[in-house]
């Protein structure tokens, strides 16, 4: 029981990185129609920044934070002026296959930059253990749940009462009668690369402080589709609901069977959700059959 | 020569999606051969009620049946397999294909074949080629066009691309056939010989044809039945002489201001 | 009357292999140079590539073919090239090293099972949109190396899985010389399969799904139906490359079926230019190829350079990932019909100098 709660509660951890993730990726996919197979990517390039703002500038860790933050609003940005903008009208195919080849880039410039072995952080988030009765729990896992709600919950209140929210969700749900209300799409379309760039790099920092920071990163950023299918490739909420489902999955398979085994398990379950409910659990089915 | 064509019994359709209420309790027939026009202003429901009529859309509650055939829950493709054709509102030739190409997709559920047949070019498949070729060949004469036979569809001007369009529905040999503003960003000429072409394909092909258009004059030209929708309601149906007529229609249009002028002048004089 | 019966022998002579007597004397200089080419070669390197190199191409040609049937021509998305390689390399081992069936029959039965697992995946996510394709299909290749791990694991061990080498009849396919008849025979068998799908009905209808799915299916295609024969036809070729893949190396471990593989073949068709069998061929050429004559390049650089010299010699693999990543962006923005689409303008260009098309 007691190793049941503390598969839980890591996997909770692990889950609400997915889901940071996995909100960037349904954000940028809401409002501006690309498919961004490079989210997990840009995880790992989240905890690159990270390194380099911790191990490079020797920064405080909050001071460290803020400027990773910052750095992968700014890239999110130039991905979009640079790469996606051209591309726009295209079709999907198109599309994909540019955030693809980003995919490719990055993970060969982070490997050129960095290296292809391990590295960790000088200075974490504390990492002591708390103790609730029987359960051992990471202060760091605790911590990374704390401030995923608290992000999530900013986003929220972002979309929901800011000017530039309200109309990044007229753009995502009409993008012509958005536009034609006088609403910068252009201007949208940046920001929502900026902020889904953003989440995943808070994924980056938060998983780069649980494990080590290395190329596999990207691998693990993947799990971030499994996520947004569970939750529905149009929903918000869902995409952070199918986060902690698919680390909770995740860490209970790791911790009853191994490392392989979960991700079998998180995979089949993408597959069985794609059969039986392909819209996940909170997004809306289509009206049109094709 | 001219095939069976359908007849259309539309029975209280209403479709609703989200809040919006596209077609309300609308109910009309189309005699089979007869040609047949759906007008009404902008965001009355005509393209709506075309997608249930193809299966795009699912009605919300309401029958349609063709030819006696209900096929309200049909999908798209086994309502097209039943001889209906349809044309699109914008353009929806197949980029990838030249013209005759697209004009022998038309003729895809005539031709039967497999990727086997097809992959190792089994007995048969140069005559169903040949087949589809000549079909294609045929439509390409009809409409005055065999010079633009090998054209990428892109570079073609708007008016042809949806001549094109009108060919490749040929091409199906259908026996209800539902144009949607077939003639819209069409010259004077371009609309003249379209009407022209429709009236030939009715002879060779014998459809029922049920014409979404704006352009009254080629409604008036062309129509034998015509049914007007308004904000999804159907407001008259009728041959051209008795819609023309109706009040309803002349205020759906015109608005009610216009017909109380008239009635004012009208009791003025 | 007179006017048919030209056109009809025009559309014969468009179906038929060699239209006109040039495409004839093209088709002989051509098949002379690769029956020449290994000679010429012999054990040694044309420009930095070697026989080998060329034979890996020839296998990247076909799998190239196929994937640009799936995605280029039909316009579906998948990220399971990978898994049906190594798909077609389990087939093999189980029905070649296993059961011992002769080689030809391997190809065909692991070609077999991958145009049934592709059906099988296909059916449920090919009625909703292709993005759900994309994402079964990446789930599809987790699952399949995993299988194909465990099937590793328990019948062969930790060193990979063991092929023996192909015979065809008594004759044994042992050496590269060998390996690149066979395979140019392959990739001729299946350029023409692709040739002839695609200049028929289900080729149109591949086409029509990819452009405009909806009038597609307003004209009688059965969109879903028509979508797992594409992935199927795919799947059967990608598999079947899987087998000659795995014949040829000898030994096959799941190192060899990573997303990078996924990522190069989508590579090699936009490069190449996607919906075109020319272009499969092009970048399956350069991709394979650009490497070697970087490398060779790159040689000549002292790796004692500062920098450079360093990077090049120990991240080459990066070095070409980040170039063809930054090549792939370009070509989407630039020139969307790819090293196709170049070549098709330029003979376009030369056809109708002096006057601009």
């Amino acid at each position: 029981m007691i190793f049941f709660l503390q598969l839980l509660v890591s996997g909770l951890a692990v889950g609400s990185v997915y889901g940071l993730v996995a909100l960037g990726f349904v954000l940028i996919f809401k409002a501006t129609d690309v498919f961004n197979f490079a989210q997990g990517d840009l995880l790992a390039v989240g905890a690159y920044l990270m390194f380099v703002a911790l191990a490079v500038f020797n920064l405080p860790v909050a001071l460290a934070i803020i400027a990773t933050v910052v750095a992968a609003g700014i890239l999110g940005a130039m991905l979009q002026r640079v790469v996606f903008k051209p591309l726009q009208g295209q079709p999907l195919l198109t599309v994909v296959m540019a955030t693809i080849a980003l995919s490719l880039i990055i993970q060969g410039a982070l490997v050129i930059i960095f290296g292809s072995q391990d590295l960790s952080f000088p200075r974490t988030l504390p990492s002591s253990i708390v103790a609730i009765g029987a359960l051992r729990l990471s202060m760091l896992d605790l911590i990374i749940m704390g401030c995923s709600v608290v992000c999530v919950s900013a986003f929220a209140l972002f979309f929901r009462y800011t000017s530039l929210g309200l109309q990044m969700r007229a753009t995502a749900e009409h993008p012509e009668a958005a536009a034609l209300s006088g609403i910068n799409s252009d201007r949208v379309f940046t920001v929502a690369f900026s902020i889904g760039t953003v989440t995943a790099a808070l994924g980056g920092i938060f998983l780069g402080s649980l494990q080590v920071v290395s190329p596999t990163l990207s691998q693990i950023g993947l799990l971030a589709f499994p996520a947004v299918v569970v939750g529905g490739l149009t929903s918000i909420p869902g995409s952070v609901i199918g986060g902690l489902l698919i680390g909770v999955l995740q860490q209970l398979s790791a911790g009853y069977f191994d490392g392989a085994v979960a991700s079998v398990v998180v995979y089949s379950g993408l597959l069985l959700v794609l059969l039986l409910r392909p819209q996940g659990l909170l997004g809306r089915p289509s009206v049109q059959r094709h | 020569m001219s095939g069976c064509a359908h007849s259309v019994a539309v029975r209280n359709v209403t479709l609703r999606f989200g809040g919006v209420t596209a077609l309300n309790d609308v109910s009309f027939d189309l005699g089979a051969g007869t040609l047949g026009a759906l007008i009404g202003p902008n965001g009355a429901g005509k393209t709506s009620l075309f997608n249930c009529l193809s299966g795009l859309y699912r009605p919300t509650s309401g029958s349609v049946e063709i030819a006696g055939t209900d096929v309200t829950r049909l999908s798209t493709h086994r309502i097209a397999r039943l001889g209906i054709a349809r044309t699109f509102q914008s353009p929806s030739l197949f980029k990838g294909l030249d013209v005759i190409e697209n004009l022998m997709m038309g003729t895809y559920m005539e031709s039967s074949g497999g990727i086997l047949t097809s992959a190792f070019r089994a007995p048969g498949f140069a005559a169903s080629e040949a087949g589809q070729r000549e079909r294609a060949e045929e439509i390409l004469d009809l409409l005055e066009i065999p010079q633009h036979r090998h054209a990428s569809v892109e570079d073609l001007p708007y008016g042809l691309q949806k001549r094109v369009e009108f060919g490749r529905a040929l091409a199906a040999r259908p026996r209800l056939l539902l144009l949607d503003e077939p003639m819209a960003g069409m010259t004077l000429e371009e609309k003249e010989d379209m009407v022209a072409f429709i009236f030939e394909a009715r002879e060779r092909i014998g459809f029922t044809l049920l014409l979404v258009e704006h352009d009254m004059g080629v409604v008036m030209e062309i129509a034998e039945h015509i049914v007007v929708l308004n904000f999804g309601r159907k407001l008259s149906e009728g041959t051209p002489a008795q819609v023309r007529g109706d009040p309803s229609v002349v205020a759906a249009y015109l608005g009610e201001d216009a017909d109380a002028g008239r009635q004012e002048a009208a009791a003025d004089a | 009357m007179q006017l048919r019966q030209h056109l009809d022998t025009d559309y014969q002579r468009q179906l038929r292999l060699f239209g006109s007597p040039g495409a004839v004397v093209v088709a002989i200089v051509a098949f002379a140079l690769l029956m020449a080419l290994p000679f010429l070669i012999g054990r040694g390197t044309l420009a930095g590539i070697g026989l080998a190199a060329i034979n890996n191409a020839l296998i990247a040609i076909i799998g190239a073919v196929a994937l640009n049937l799936l995605v280029g021509f039909t316009g579906l998305l998948s990220m399971g090239h990978a898994a049906f390689f190594a798909v077609g390399a389990m087939a093999a081992a189980i029905f070649g090293t296993q059961l011992e069936l002769p080689f030809p029959l391997v190809l065909l039965a692991s070609g077999l099972c991958g145009a049934g697992i592709g059906v099988i995946v296909g059916l449920p996510s090919l009625r909703l949109s292709g993005l759900y394709l994309l994402l079964s299909t990446l789930a599809l290749h987790f699952l399949t190396l995993y299988a194909f791990l465990q099937y590793q694991l328990y019948n062969f061990g930790l060193s990979g899985v063991f092929y023996p080498t192909a015979m065809i009849g008594p004759i044994e396919i042992g050496t590269d010389h060998r390996w690149y008849f066979v395979l140019v025979a392959c990739v001729v068998a299946t350029i023409l399969i692709a040739r002839n799908v695609l200049q028929s009905r289900e080729g149109r209808a591949f086409v029509a799904l990819r452009d405009h799915p909806t009038a597609a299916a307003a004209l009688g295609v059965n969109v879903a139906v028509l979508r797992i024969k594409a992935f199927a036809l795919s799947s059967f070729l990608v598999s079947v490359a899987g087998a000659l893949f795995a014949f040829n190396l000898g030994v096959v471990t799941t190192d060899a079926f990573t997303l990078h593989f996924v990522v190069a073949y989508f590579a090699m068709i936009i490069i190449g230019g996607m919906g075109s069998l020319l272009g499969s061929v092009l970048g399956a050429v350069v991709w394979e190829f650009l490497p070697q004559w970087l490398a060779s390049a790159a040689s000549n650089i002292d790796p004692a350079t500062p920098v450079i010299g360093d990077t090049l010699a120990r991240h080459q693999a990066q070095i070409i990932s980040v170039v063809m990543g930054c090549i792939i962006i370009l070509v989407l923005i630039r020139w969307p019909a790819g090293l196709a689409g170049v070549v098709r303008s330029t003979v376009a260009a030369i056809r109708s100098w002096p006057y601009r098309s």
